[in-house]
């Protein structure tokens, strides 16, 4: 069983801005999203969603451009095929789309569908589009071109509208109190982030050629995302927006109960100070990440937990105690994460 | 804004205003000492003013509580109690502990506090300065000047309109000059010779054991205890500014930790060496977290943050100073008194008075110092036009003041040809009450603000009805909030409940001169809950 990693491609712009859509429409918009854990980025096909231990997956081709008849659509397909042809196992064919013609769809309410909603007319010059296409790539081998072939694949693929702003889809990635959710402009921003660092994965080394034999051989290379890195980014961007001037959590006023006034508010001041030193110092930044991390799963595993019972059992790690930061800035993380994760 | 609740007490007893609506609101009673003033003082003081309380109410001991409504329709809850504030918005609770604290955190929640030059230097206008556009109080009414007339003077309060009128000033270049520097030298150079000789001003407090053996003098047991009095408000004094000049050197201390950390590790371009190309791609290392932890906005929040801090702490300071030279002045009085003949104090005073000569040139010197060092940055003349700009608001303002007035009293023969009248002719009887109504109304209709419009005792001087007729039009067509007050006579009783337009508040019933009441506590407690306060009895 070998598998060719081919047509790896370069986008830019607004392809790009559609790779990353694709990407955080399988993270956060479909029912089965819960069982993704990371994404193979430009390796199969443009974005790879896999579980755990990489047993099943959703394999996403996107295409940005609007305009084109139904015929454009059946050639985006091509390598959504080539993977059903491969000796590996996609559970998931997606086809993910800015817009699609107007004559594509019977029932235009939907935005995710099945062959059975494409028009007889659209079907045909689609399925065309498609066969035209595989002619021209050389990675297509010509005795795949069965009509059993296509007509299996056809009705394995599900075709996916996007409809979202980019702002929606960051504000999907993660539930978190109202007061902690920026304004749109920064949630683009967000956006942006994660649309960089996805075309950086895509200029790491070279993979065209490479020969895997199971899906999780992409860890192997530089090409993946955990879904959790991106949603650990996005909670960090929330509550770490404007550190100096968001108002500290009531459970933290809790702690400090016990000074006077003008006290609390210095020590709030301090822990703010140290967090913001710690956000501008570039060696720290593995160190305050898995910190994050760390907060995030105790507090996601302990959702009834108070802050003085996050800090008992994590003050002992060695990833709190890389950081060099004072008990009560760690209990001011603390109670900020779970304020804006309640 | 709007104003929604008001509300002041303490554990025992408290009131709570809560009826008042967007529009037109007029408190009134049948007679004074019913608690209007303090409601309309109390409002204003819960979100930095200086008040002009009635004097027996000591407004110091309560807390006080208001809840507006910003333009943009978010709420914000404040209470003062003292100097501290506590702060309740969407996004939680602050707790701010000096005025300038405050106004800084409402400038960037959404009530802007506009900037305008002030000794050479920018400043962000105070409340006390900014309340003045729109409220009018029932005491100290000088037509001449503005309210609280200290630190801030009539000049200041016209930069702030034209500053809200959108034609403001406030830009400043700084250029360096050389017979500055020297001049700062040079005085820097007197006053270290001055401190010198005079060591008597090094001492921190002065050596009162000596005269403490004449205590049976009465007159003299009096003054001791005044200048102690007053030498433990210097040192509190101090002790504060010492604490908000070691918050304010933490900061500056941060500030350039994270500056220095700001540095880009790598310098230089990568290029390709064979082609010499510089569309290099980049890969990243074998690193287990893929993103940067903070990125460029996140970085200048934390600057822009921290450098506000800093400026919030060094007026505070500055405000520190201000007071402690009243005071040290106060203490040099007392001490060139001569009615107290104990040797003692003569022994005590000579080293005193010779010091006292050299103390005022080092006070003199320490303002020239500052003065030059502000000087450095001169206010930039803006172009002609703006000065145009500036004089036609003026004139605006001043016209639409006269028409008011003509409309209001058409017998009356005031002619306005500023916000203020001059010195020597001050306004007296319903003239003041015509002055203050139309210059409100100016201010509203030319800076088209969305202040609440208020004004204590809006009737000062016996308004007729007629004349009240037409303010009352005037101002309802007015989209602003607007709370007046009026105490009326016993047949003008419910006059106002047949203007359907005017939500009219009863005060009559409250209790002569005591307008707090146990009835409120629990209410009131309620209302402070959600800002973790908890008053208690025996704290009071």
């Amino acid at each position: 069983m070998a598998y060719v990693v081919q047509s790896s491609e370069r986008v830019k712009g607004i392809g790009a801005e559609y790779e990353t859509k694709a990407m955080l429409y399988l993270m956060n918009c479909r029912e089965d999203s819960y069982q993704i854990d990371f994404f193979a980025i430009d390796f199969y096909n443009d974005v790879t969603g896999l579980s755990e231990q990489a047993d099943k997956a959703w394999d996403v081709q996107s295409k940005g451009t609007k305009s084109g008849g139904p015929k454009e659509v059946g050639k985006e397909l091509v390598t959504l095929f080539k993977n059903f042809m491969s000796d590996l196992e996609f559970d998931y064919l997606i086809l993910f789309l800015a817009t699609v013609p107007a004559t594509l769809r019977k029932d235009d309410t939907l935005s995710v569908f099945g062959i059975d909603n494409v028009s007889e007319r659209a079907y045909k010059s689609l399925r065309n589009g498609l066969i035209e296409e595989c002619r021209n790539k050389t990675y297509i081998e010509n005795q795949w071109l069965t009509d059993d072939n296509i007509d299996a694949f056809l009705k394995q693929v599900t075709f996916v509208i996007d409809e979202k702003r980019k702002a929606d889809y960051i504000r999907e990635i993660i539930r978190v109190n109202p007061k902690y959710i920026p304004e749109d402009s920064i949630l683009d921003g967000i956006f942006n982030k994660i649309r960089d660092a996805q075309s950086v994965k895509k200029n790491n080394s070279s993979v065209e050629g490479e020969v895997v034999s199971h899906l999780r051989d992409v860890l192997y290379y530089d090409r993946f995302f955990r879904v959790r890195e991106i949603r650990l980014m996005v909670l960090n961007s929330f509550i770490n927006h404007d550190v100096m001037n968001t108002s500290p959590p009531q459970s933290f006023y809790k702690l400090i109960h016990r000074f006077d006034g003008i006290k609390q508010k210095e020590l709030i001041e301090d822990c703010k100070l140290r967090i913001a030193t710690m956000l501008y110092d570039k060696t720290c930044t593995e160190i305050f990440w898995e910190l994050l991390n760390l907060i995030y799963e105790t507090i996601d595993k302990n959702k009834c937990w108070d802050v003085d019972q996050v800090f008992a059992i994590i003050s002992n790690e060695e990833s709190v105690k890389k950081t060099r930061l004072d008990a009560l800035t760690v209990q001011y993380l603390i109670s900020v994460m779970k304020e804006a994760l309640q | 804004m709007n104003i929604k609740k008001i509300a002041f007490g303490d554990a025992k007893e408290a009131f709570i205003e809560d009826r008042l609506t967007r529009g037109f609101n007029i408190i009134f009673s049948d007679d004074n000492n019913k608690g209007k003033t303090i409601v309309m003082q109390s409002a204003l003081y819960a979100i930095g003013n200086e008040p002009i309380f009635p004097s027996p109410f000591s407004y110091k001991d309560y807390y006080h509580y208001v809840e507006i409504e910003l333009d943009d329709g978010k709420m914000i809850a404040s209470c003062r109690k003292g100097d501290s504030f506590v702060v309740r918005t969407e996004n939680g609770i602050n707790i701010l502990d000096s005025v300038s604290e405050l106004k800084r955190f409402l400038n960037r929640y959404g009530l802007i506090f506009p900037e305008i030059i002030k000794d050479n230097s920018k400043k962000m206008v105070d409340p006390v300065l900014l309340y003045q556009v729109f409220f009018v109080g029932q005491d100290k009414k000088d037509s001449s000047t503005i309210f609280n007339d200290n630190y801030y003077k009539k000049d200041d309060f016209w930069n702030l309109v034209y500053s809200l009128g959108g034609v403001g000033n406030t830009e400043l270049i700084e250029f360096d000059d050389n017979e500055t520097k020297t001049r700062i030298a040079m005085l820097d150079e007197e006053k270290r010779v001055l401190l010198e000789k005079n060591k008597i001003l090094k001492k921190t407090s002065p050596s009162l054991e000596l005269l403490s053996q004449k205590h049976s003098n009465a007159a003299f047991e009096a003054k001791v205890k005044k200048i102690e009095t007053i030498r433990n408000s210097i040192i509190e004094m101090k002790k504060s500014q010492n604490h908000a000049l070691q918050r304010k050197t933490i900061n500056e201390r941060t500030l350039s930790e994270i500056r220095s950390l700001n540095r880009t590790p790598t310098s230089g371009d990568l290029y390709c060496l064979d082609c010499g190309s510089k569309r290099i791609g980049y890969s990243s290392g074998d690193r287990a977290y893929t993103f940067d932890i903070s990125d460029v906005d996140m970085r200048r929040n934390i600057i822009e943050a921290i450098e506000d801090k800093i400026n919030a702490y060094q007026e505070e300071i500055d405000g520190y100073t201000l007071q402690i030279n009243n005071l040290q002045r106060q203490m040099q009085e007392i001490l060139k008194e001569d009615d107290v003949g104990l040797e003692a104090v003569l022994m005590y005073k000579k080293g005193m008075t010779e010091a006292t000569d050299a103390d005022t040139r080092i006070a003199e010197i320490d303002k020239e110092i500052k003065s030059l060092k502000t000087k450095q940055k001169t206010v930039k003349q803006k172009s002609k036009t703006d000065q145009h700009a500036r004089a036609q608001l003026k004139e605006n303002l001043i016209s639409t003041m006269n028409q008011f007035y003509k409309e209001v009293d058409p017998a009356g023969n005031i002619v306005f040809d500023d916000l203020f009248s001059k010195r020597s002719s001050v306004f007296s009887g319903c003239e003041i009450a015509e002055f203050y109504l139309s210059k409100l109304y100016s201010l509203a209709v030319n800076l088209a603000h969305r202040y609440p419009i208020m004004m204590d005792y809006f009737r000062d001087g016996e308004l007729s009805t007629e004349k009240e007729e037409v303010v009352l039009t005037k101002f309802g067509e007015l989209t602003n909030q607007i709370i007046f007050t009026a105490t009326l006579k016993e047949q003008e009783l419910g006059k106002y409940s047949s203007y359907t337009w005017i939500n009219a508040l009863d005060y009559s019933t409250n209790m002569s001169s005591h307008i707090l009441s146990a009835s409120y506590v629990e209410k009131f407690k309620e209302l402070l809950n959600p800002l973790m306060i908890r008053i208690q009895k025996d704290s009071v």
